[in-house]
């Protein structure tokens, strides 16, 4: 004998809601309105009718009346929470909620395959068919990308822990923030710039070792041609432009072959010895390897290897540090920094636009600061040093790259400021020394494109009305 | 009778004395005593297989001659330089205005097998070596042709009248390439500049404009985005154009909201993919302009594109704010102390007293949504009518020279110079014309000398220490 599954009894819309809200406390009153519209739908079974039917008097955005006539159909389940209400089908589901300033929106978010997760309870039937869950508020956020609302004047911080996400500033905005992991105060902070820096300091280092190697040359009579290179994941070479970093300057010879520059690399070293202390030559192969030190500089390696094609003849020379960290060069150009970051500066202002919305950013400052020494190479341009603050955090910080939007860090006195047409504006304080990166709530990919019809059709609309 | 030879060219071949001498002759001065040198070298080297290199001083050049030259054609011979004209390029030898003796080599446009002359020179032999080879008379034009110069400044100002001048070599391999701008003084200059600047702040209040109706799309609900590889444009998503025209209506009241709508039409296309529509308006602001709404044909999905052309500026309030502060930025900004330094090859080159040919300026004035951005002003001489002419910036005329303009060069070799150029010029620098290979074979040359300099070096020690030892 089979077992019998009994279904949820059916209940009208009013009865549903009803028990909804015994169960949750409160519940926006408009979404009684919505599933009484919902509820009134006709037609054959729930999957198979398209819900042309809808009343929609319960709000007067023509563009969300648009929306919800042409997408919200083949619903499968409704489900409710005490600040959102979502019309599940297939592939997504269409979110309702009311926005801090009490007015309806409606999202809609890509479905994940197979079954939801999360705390549900089936509450009955509607007339039609559609299955009537609540659940929680959090379930709704999940999908909507945040976790909690930061109100105006509030100040948003990581509370100790390495990060903290989804913190919804207006509409759509939402913050995520990461602590740099240092102790919060500017000599701190300082320090940590000034390390960083040191670190990368060595690819200035070689660029400007490699711009006395290219005069060398060019007084010996060779004419070196020079290439900008940096390296990809993948670990294959390829040009970019050096605003990305600081690439890698090869000073290619042609007319030489590796070959007769491996059996003629004394040539080379005489060069070499007349700037540089000549300390080691190692022929691997592949590569010929000069170790080279200079008293202002400090110690590098000449790395020479065939370049281009192999039938060509060319050579390249790359120039890597050994260790300059504490040249007296290196010296000079951090404590030179150190003197640029306490020179005393105006409040700095961000501004850009999110959306629709207006974000000013105070007290912030961007990962990336661009560092020009005064020291001045012979014959290449003088380029900025980027230093990218990364966090100091034992976890896999490359979850917080810039290329993942984590692109401010905020100071002493940081405010987001945000403005918005219908929202108004709002100031939010952000904890000095995190990292800051803004985005907006998730949505499903097609929604601007359904969004832009549907305003589109009440733009016209709106014309005949007139 | 009967006469022992058909032609009179064996009358021609010299003994390379002999054929210095008739050079000598037919160019009516003597050969710099280098040339000299390189002729009974080469008369010797059977055809460039064995150069007996003793007269050249410079190690590179030694090694560069007894590697590269050889399979001659031909000698040509004029006042200042020696070429060895071969399959498909000139080896030329020359004396730098220091007294050095340099050796270059130029590609050629046509190919010669044995007994070919190029065009010019065919009728100009003087005499043969005894190998046979040819020696044909030119002048230094010809030379300073396939160089790409056409005269040595070898005063102190570059001047000229109202034509441009190309190929004025200064230093070693630089050359400049001077041309008028046209105007009469600074008061020229900046007129020109503000015209300039007009057709510029065109483009700038089209971008402005595209930025406002980009305000009012987004008020209307409606989503528009920025095309990633495509400046100055909005993309909208969803809508297509055969829907803006079927309800026009709609959409010419939403702008006439904002704008005066002059009035609009569309391509009657019959591919609803290819339709187009337009729509002429204008405000106090931002004067006449055209909004066009165009189709993506290869596009699969429901969109078009919003573009937008200034029309006319004529009235626009804003336009007349962007001009003169432009007008009061630019007089503020003269600096003559300002000083561009750069390296062609291993000259330094310092310019005094000149300007960038693209100036840019970024007005106060803020869009609402889209970045602030500079507005790039590029001034063309008055007489060029057409955009694209072979003095553009992009073809190297990056510079131009006011009151006071100098160039100063520098080289470790040729010493310091310091030239003027007349006021009110554009300015390009670039070297004089080598073979695509010179490089390469002058690299191989002088890592040679490089390494026989090294051992030299080293059989000295050695040879020293064996004495002490």
């Amino acid at each position: 004998m089979s077992k019998q599954v009994s279904l949820p009894k059916a209940l009208p819309p009013t009865e549903a809601f009803k028990i909804c809200k015994e169960k949750l406390g409160s519940i926006p009153e408009i979404f009684e309105k919505i599933l009484i519209d919902y509820s009134n739908l006709s037609g054959l079974s729930n999957e198979l009718r398209p819900t042309k039917g809808w009343q929609l008097d319960w709000t007067d955005d023509r563009v969300l009346k648009h929306y919800v006539k042409r997408y919200i159909r083949y619903v499968g389940n409704i489900l409710m929470s005490a600040n959102y209400m979502g019309f599940e089908n297939v592939t997504s589901i269409h979110i309702f909620g009311v926005t801090e300033d009490g007015k309806l929106f409606m999202n809609e978010v890509d479905r994940p395959r197979g079954f939801l997760k999360g705390e549900f309870e089936c509450m009955c039937r509607l007339p039609n068919g559609t299955m009537l869950f609540v659940t929680n508020d959090e379930f709704f956020k999940r999908f909507l990308g945040f976790t909690t609302f930061a109100p105006d004047g509030a100040v948003i911080t990581t509370s100790g822990e390495d990060a903290a996400f989804g913190f919804r500033l207006q509409g759509d905005v939402v913050a995520d923030l990461c602590s740099l992991g240092i102790p919060r105060t500017f000599q701190h902070f300082k320090h940590l710039l000034r390390e960083e820096l040191s670190r990368r300091l060595y690819v200035y280092m070689n660029y400007c070792v490699t711009d006395l190697l290219y005069a060398a040359l060019l007084e010996h009579g060779l004419s070196p041609t020079l290439y900008d290179r940096t390296w990809s994941e993948s670990g294959t070479l390829f040009p970019l432009p050096y605003e990305y970093d600081l690439p890698e300057r090869h000073v290619v010879i042609e007319g030489v072959t590796y070959q007769d520059f491996r059996e003629n690399i004394n040539g080379f070293t005489r060069i070499l010895g007349k700037y540089f202390n000549v300390l080691r030559i190692r022929d691997e192969g592949e590569a010929i390897k000069v170790e080279f030190s200079s008293d202002d500089f400090g110690t590098f390696v000449a790395v020479i290897k065939p370049f281009g094609y192999s039938f060509r003849s060319e050579i390249s020379i790359v120039v890597y540090s050994m260790g300059c960290e504490t040249s007296p060069m290196a010296v000079r150009i951090l404590d030179e920094f150190e003197k640029t970051l306490d020179m005393p500066r105006e409040p700095s202002e961000i501004r850009f636009w999110l959306g629709n919305h207006r974000v000013r950013l105070r007290n912030f400052i961007s990962r990336t600061i661009r560092f020009t020494p005064s020291y001045e190479p012979i014959f290449f341009e003088n380029r900025p040093i980027p230093v990218t603050v990364g966090p100091r955090l034992g976890v896999d910080v490359a979850n917080y790259a810039v290329a993942y939007g984590y692109r401010f860090i905020s100071l002493e006195g940081a405010e987001i400021h945000i403005t918005h047409r219908e929202h108004g504006s709002k100031t939010v304080k952000v904890e000095p020394y995190n990292i800051l990166r803004l985005r907006t709530i998730n949505t499903s990919n097609d929604y601007t494109r359904k969004r832009n019809k549907a305003a589109f059709r009440a733009l016209n609309e709106e014309n005949i009305d007139v | 009778m009967g006469l022992g030879q058909t032609t009179l060219e064996t009358f021609l071949t010299v003994t390379p004395e002999e054929a210095i001498r008739v050079c000598e002759q037919n160019l009516g001065t003597a050969l710099p005593q280098k040339f000299r040198e390189i002729i009974s070298a080469y008369a010797q080297s059977d055809g460039g297989l064995r150069w007996n290199i003793g007269w050249a001083d410079d190690p590179v050049i030694r090694h560069y001659v007894r590697e590269n030259i050889s399979d001659v054609k031909y000698l040509i011979v004029a006042e200042n330089y020696l070429g060895f004209r071969t399959y498909d390029s000139v080896y030329v030898f020359g004396i730098t205005e220091d007294g050095r003796l340099f050796v270059n080599k130029i590609n050629m446009d046509l190919r010669i097998d044995d007994d070919m002359v190029d065009g010019e020179l065919v009728d100009n032999i003087i005499c043969k070596l005894p190998d046979g080879t040819g020696i044909y008379l030119a002048d230094d034009e010809y030379f300073r042709t396939l160089f790409g110069f056409s005269i040595f400044i070898d005063g102190s100002t570059i001047r000229m009248g109202r034509e441009p001048v190309s190929g004025l070599r200064l230093q070693g391999e630089i050359v400049a390439d001077v041309a008028p701008l046209g105007v009469m003084g600074w008061d020229g200059f900046k007129e020109l500049v503000m015209k300039r600047f007009e057709r510029s702040l065109q483009r700038y209040i089209a971008y402005l404009t595209l930025d406002m109706i980009y305000g009012i799309l987004l008020d209307c609900g409606i989503t528009p985005q920025t095309d990633p590889f495509e400046n100055d444009i909005l993309i909208v998503n969803g809508v297509t154009v055969s829907d803006i025209i079927r309800r026009r209506e709609a959409v010419l009241k939403m702008f006439g909201r904002y704008f005066q709508v002059i009035e609009a039409w569309d391509n009657d296309a019959s591919d609803p993919k290819l339709a187009s529509f337009y729509i002429k308006a204008a405000s106090d602001a931002l004067g006449e302009f055209i909004i066009g709404f165009e189709s993506n044909p290869i596009h699969q999905w429901r969109h078009f594109r919003i573009v937008v052309w200034s029309e006319c500026l004529n009235g626009s309030q804003l336009a007349a704010k962007l001009t003169e502060e432009f007008r009061r930025r630019f007089e503020e900004s003269y600096n003559p102390q300002t000083r561009i330094s750069f390296w062609i090859g291993n000259h330094r080159i310092t310019l005094s007293n000149f300007i960038t040919r693209s100036i840019t300026f970024t007005p106060d004035h803020e869009p609402i949504f889209f970045e602030k951005r500079p507005i790039r002003v590029t001034v063309n001489p008055t007489w060029v009518e057409c955009e694209a002419n072979e003095y553009e910036e992009s073809h190297g005329y990056r510079f131009i020279s006011l009151e006071g303009a100098t160039i100063r060069l520098e080289h470790k070799e040729h010493g310091v110079r310091e030239i003027g150029v007349e006021p009110y010029c554009i300015l390009r620098l670039r070297t004089t014309l080598v073979s695509g290979d010179f490089i390469e074979r002058r690299n191989a040359a002088a890592f040679e000398a490089l390494y026989e300099e090294y051992l030299k070096a080293a059989n000295g020690y050695k040879q020293g220490k064996d004495r002490m030892g």
